[in-house]
């Protein structure tokens, strides 16, 4: 009787000791997401097309000494189609007048710096996508001014279609 | 019945085409970025020439003008003149040159008048005739 006890004991220890084998059952689910490609200005804050200064009548057109460089931040891939100017203070086509003086602006042509593709690890970065901005103002313009010297500015907005 | 369901036909079709049109303007987006521009207008051509006074006399052979310029310095260039203007009076009687003196001015004759920026040779010319 002693001798049973103990086989069936010695039984159940063996078992407990033997580790029960690991199963994995798997169960597919999708991931969607709807992404609405779009472009954002980047410019922290507005830069100044600085005509500098024109003598009435002279007799070269002016060009501003330095450009200003408009940038967007663009989602991967999305190219902008086309870039015009605000009517407000101006045409579409860059034109616009100051104290008088008629002056037309150019947009270059994008220049899109390849943003980084988002990985398990990072986010990714933007395509950046920028444009140069200059301009002309004709000679021999008279302008409006009631005094010796006369001050004009405004603003316009470079409007991005993608 | 038949009106209703005309309108109700071209109620769908005008629904349907709102939503094309919807659907493709949705597709296009725009981004605007302001920039100011601006000039500043000078209305007074800066003084090129000295300030000049006129001064006439009448004699017995006619009228004798005198023209004094006041030369404004500029900055001294390599091999320029210091001096910007000079002037520089040419009479002259029925087409013939009679020289740069003036008193031989007179009723009949033409006196040219030049005015000579030094540092570039551009002159202002002025013809009066007596």
């Amino acid at each position: 009787m002693k001798a049973k006890f103990g086989l069936i004991a010695g039984a159940l220890a063996l078992a407990s000791a033997i580790p029960a084998t690991a199963g994995t059952v798997s169960n597919g689910f999708t991931v969607s997401v709807n992404l609405s490609s779009r472009c954002i200005a980047t410019n922290a804050s507005a830069p100044t097309l600085d005509f500098g200064t024109y003598t009435a009548f002279q007799a070269a057109a002016a060009t501003p000494a330095t450009p200003v460089t408009m940038t967007f931040d663009c989602t991967r891939g999305l190219a902008p189609v086309s870039v015009a100017f605000d009517t407000t203070n101006g045409t579409a086509a860059g034109v616009g007048v100051l104290v008088g003086l008629q002056y037309g602006l150019t947009a270059s042509s994008a220049v899109t710096t390849a943003g980084t593709a988002a990985s398990t690890t990072t986010i990714g970065t933007a395509d950046a996508v920028s444009y140069s901005i200059s301009g002309s103002m004709p000679a021999n313009q008279a302008g409006t001014c009631g005094a010796a010297t006369c001050a004009g500015s405004h603003t316009r907005t470079l409007i991005v279609t993608y | 019945m038949a009106r209703q369901s005309i309108a109700a036909r071209v109620l769908s079709k005008g629904a349907l085409a709102a939503l094309i049109l919807g659907s493709s303007f949705a597709l296009a987006g725009e981004a605007t970025a302001r920039f100011g521009v601006s000039v500043n207008l000078q209305a007074e051509t800066p003084p090129e020439f000295g300030a000049c006074k006129a001064n006439e006399v009448l004699h017995s052979k006619g009228v004798t003008a005198t023209v004094t310029c006041t030369p404004v310095p500029i900055p001294k260039q390599p091999g320029a003149d210091g001096r910007v203007v000079s002037s520089v009076l040419f009479h002259i009687s029925r087409g013939t040159w009679l020289g740069t003196a003036d008193e031989t001015m007179g009723l009949g004759t033409v006196t040219s008048w030049r005015v000579i920026r030094l540092a570039n040779r551009d002159y202002l010319e002025m013809m009066v005739g007596w």
